[in-house]
């Protein structure tokens, strides 16, 4: 059985249930990295994306973590997974920095993602790699409608599964969702960030876990309608054409106008290209805006952030939001 | 209505003949300074690029002196280029500064039509007929001007490795480009020419010498404004190098209209020799820096210096894999990333070492 090895990294947090879906059902065997933690630094070959983002650098330290356990390394290089909009180029180079990093120890699968292309991009892009596997169109056929299955099914749980299960089971298909009792929690507080940002242990903290502790229901943009969040982002005077910025732009602007969501956290990573320039524009919007006074916190990641820190910003935001909560009850 | 625009390079140059000739106001932006650089970097983000801070310090300082309407680039995806105006907008109207805002689509397609319609129609009645008719034959003069002025640069950096005199060849070539400037119609400019040809012909050179090769490749703005590199091309040169860049204002200008087959040929062979390492088109100039750097080493260069500023999304990825083509190669490769902290006494210092290094590696190899 073939051993295929998916890093725990980047999109993983957004197309997991997908690609683990259509590997198993072409009858490999799905790796996935463990968490690199503290010491990923040390490593030498990190420093092939030593002027990156922190994600990007874990992707690296993933690869390497997998390159001896696996035969073949599944990193996709995802050019765009909307109609229309396209992801940050730094994924473009992706396979070809951990091509570089791991010196041809294992072979690299890095076939393109572009969905702006053809009529069926998911069902180009799993006869590419399917018949690479050396298998037949009808059996890829197959497993490939199977995985949209169960990635449908998993981005209608998401929510829920991020208010019920601990970070680390989200992303564990084994673990059934739980049902959608009201979550515990007086609180109902936004998170908005790139997917590998929210649910990455090793960039993110557990900022949902810790929000949880504190009381606080999580909203997330994938609960919002996709049509909404580009109407909103439609009405800027440029569009912006990364995806995953319009999905933060839209979803910040939604949140910040509601009533029911009591404040809103960004997290973003430190050097990210899209976000440093989206960070600014939100702040500068909702400056003008007076009469929003849902409290807005941006935080910042990178290796040197910690957990106490994250704690203490997060803890002094809630108490920010219950304050003007009672003001507004009164 | 005065019209203002970025500085970068000698851009300031054709575009203020283009306005001058249309007989629009225009207001040239203060020359790029410590103090622009505090302006912009003070509001924005520290991850914006450097390009950004320095062309919202440009606008601020323009918007001081009386300037009323801003004229900008636009370009594609995938770079953050394509949103400056964006979000510089927002930026200016909190600071309070008025304004109005055209941008130049990159494409001209229905989209970007659309987005600018509002600022357009304004525009419309405050130009009268004669801006509007004069309008080519100003783009006509501002294109000769431009051309004119990468000949004379170009001319520069030959001479510039072989000055005797150091720091003669700037001089000149600024007298040179100040003769240009003052050119007004289509025959002045070639008068001009042939004048600072002339001007640069006078600079002492040493014919005998053979100066180290190098080439400079990189995202395009700090390749081209010496405000931005702080002079890294004027450096290399007085240390007797000589420098070669791809990246002109005509070159990127063709691109973008799909025209000038010679360039387009020259790119997609930089491309093509990209794709050993990189099996994509990354976007921007991350290609072609990889592509550039490995063409040049067999082209039998001494060495290239690769200029990005600070959290560049495309040039990120190619700094990466340009550690790995020079260390396969055999090849130095000198990778500055520029932002507001940097000093000039380091990049100076770098220079020095790498012209040192590259000399020993001549001797030792010819």
């Amino acid at each position: 059985m073939r051993r295929i090895g998916i890093p725990k990294a980047l999109m993983y947090y957004r197309f997991f249930p997908l690609w683990s879906a259509f590997f198993r059902e072409l009858g490999c065997e799905v790796v996935i990295s463990d968490p690199v933690g503290k010491g990923f630094l040390g490593r030498q070959s990190v420093a092939y994306f030593e002027d990156s983002c922190l994600p990007m650098k874990l992707m690296v330290a993933h690869c390497l973590d997998l390159v001896e356990k696996v035969d073949t390394l599944f990193v996709p290089r995802l050019i765009s997974i909307h109609r229309k909009y396209i992801m940050c180029p730094k994924f473009r180079g992706v396979p070809d920095i951990i091509k570089l990093a791991t010196g041809g120890q294992a072979e690299v699968m890095d076939e393109p993602f572009d969905f702006r292309l053809g009529n069926d991009p998911w069902g180009a892009f799993s006869r590419a790699i399917g018949q690479r596997l050396g298998w037949r169109s009808r059996e890829i056929l197959a497993a490939s409608r199977g995985a949209l299955r169960v990635q449908a099914k998993f981005e209608k749980d998401l929510v829920r599964r991020v208010n019920g299960l601990a970070i680390r089971d989200i992303f564990n298909l084994e673990r059934p969702t739980p049902e959608a009792t009201s979550p515990a929690g007086n609180l109902d507080v936004a998170l908005i960030g790139h997917p590998y940002n929210l649910y990455d242990v090793d960039v993110g903290k557990d900022v949902i876990g810790m929000a949880r502790e504190l009381g606080c229901r999580i909203a997330i943009a994938d609960s919002l309608d996709g049509y909404e969040i580009d109407k909103k982002v439609s009405t800027l005077s440029k569009e912006i054409y990364w995806s995953s910025g319009r999905e933060i732009i839209g979803a910040a602007l939604i949140f910040l106008a509601r009533d029911d969501i009591n404040g809103v956290v960004f997290l973003s990573s430190f050097k990210c290209g899209i976000d440093a320039l989206l960070q600014e524009y939100l702040k500068r919007v909702f400056k003008g805006q007076r009469e929003s006074i849902i409290p807005f916190l941006t935080l910042s990641l990178d290796e040197h952030t910690t957990v106490q820190g994250m704690a203490t910003r997060l803890e002094a935001f809630v108490d920010i939001c219950r304050d003007g909560k009672r003001k507004d009850a009164r | 209505m005065k019209v203002t625009f970025p500085h970068l390079g000698t851009m300031h140059i054709f575009c203020k003949a283009i306005a001058e000739t249309a007989g629009i106001d225009y207001i040239v932006p203060p020359k790029t300074s410590k103090r622009t650089l505090t302006l912009g970097v003070k509001h924005s983000n520290e991850c914006i690029c450097l390009p950004f801070k320095i062309i919202l310090g440009n606008f601020i300082e323009a918007l001081e002196l009386g300037a009323d309407t801003i004229v900008m680039v636009g370009s594609g995806p995938p770079c953050r280029l394509g949103l400056y105006d964006l979000v510089q907008k927002v930026i200016l109207e909190d600071l309070g500064l008025h304004y109005r805002w055209l941008t130049i689509p990159p494409r001209l397609d229905w989209p970007a039509l659309l987005k600018n319609r509002d600022e357009t129609r304004e525009l419309k009645k405050e130009l009268s007929l004669k801006n509007i008719t004069t309008f080519p034959y100003a783009l006509w003069i501002g294109w000769k001007k431009m051309m004119a002025c990468e000949r004379l640069e170009k001319l520069a950096l030959r001479v510039r490795a072989r000055e005797v005199i150091t720091g003669r060849t700037e001089k000149m070539l600024q007298k040179a480009l100040a003769g240009l400037d003052k050119a007004k119609t289509g025959r002045a400019i070639e008068r001009a020419i042939i004048e600072g040809e002339k001007i640069l012909g006078s600079v002492d050179q040493d014919r005998g010498r053979q100066p180290l090769r190098v080439a400079i490749v990189g995202e395009l703005y700090t390749v081209m404004d010496p405000q931005i590199n702080r002079g890294v091309e004027r450096k290399l040169g007085e240390m007797g190098v000589e420098v070669t860049r791809t990246s002109w204002f005509s070159s990127h200008i063709l691109r973008s209209l799909g025209v000038g087959r010679e360039n387009r040929r020259e790119r997609l062979r930089y491309y093509r020799a990209s794709l050993q390492y990189l099996g994509y088109d990354v976007g921007a100039e991350c290609n072609v820096s990889i592509g550039e750097t490995i063409l040049r080493a067999k082209d039998g260069y001494d060495g290239v210096v690769h200029l990005m500023p600070f959290a560049c999304m495309p040039e990120t990825t190619a700094s990466g894999i340009l550690d790995r083509v020079s260390r396969d190669l055999g090849f130095p490769v000198l990778t500055l990333i520029l932002d507001e902290q940097e000093n000039e006494g380091r990049i100076t210092t770098l220079l020095e070492a790498f012209v040192d290094m590259l000399m020993w590696r001549r001797q030792r190899f010819h």
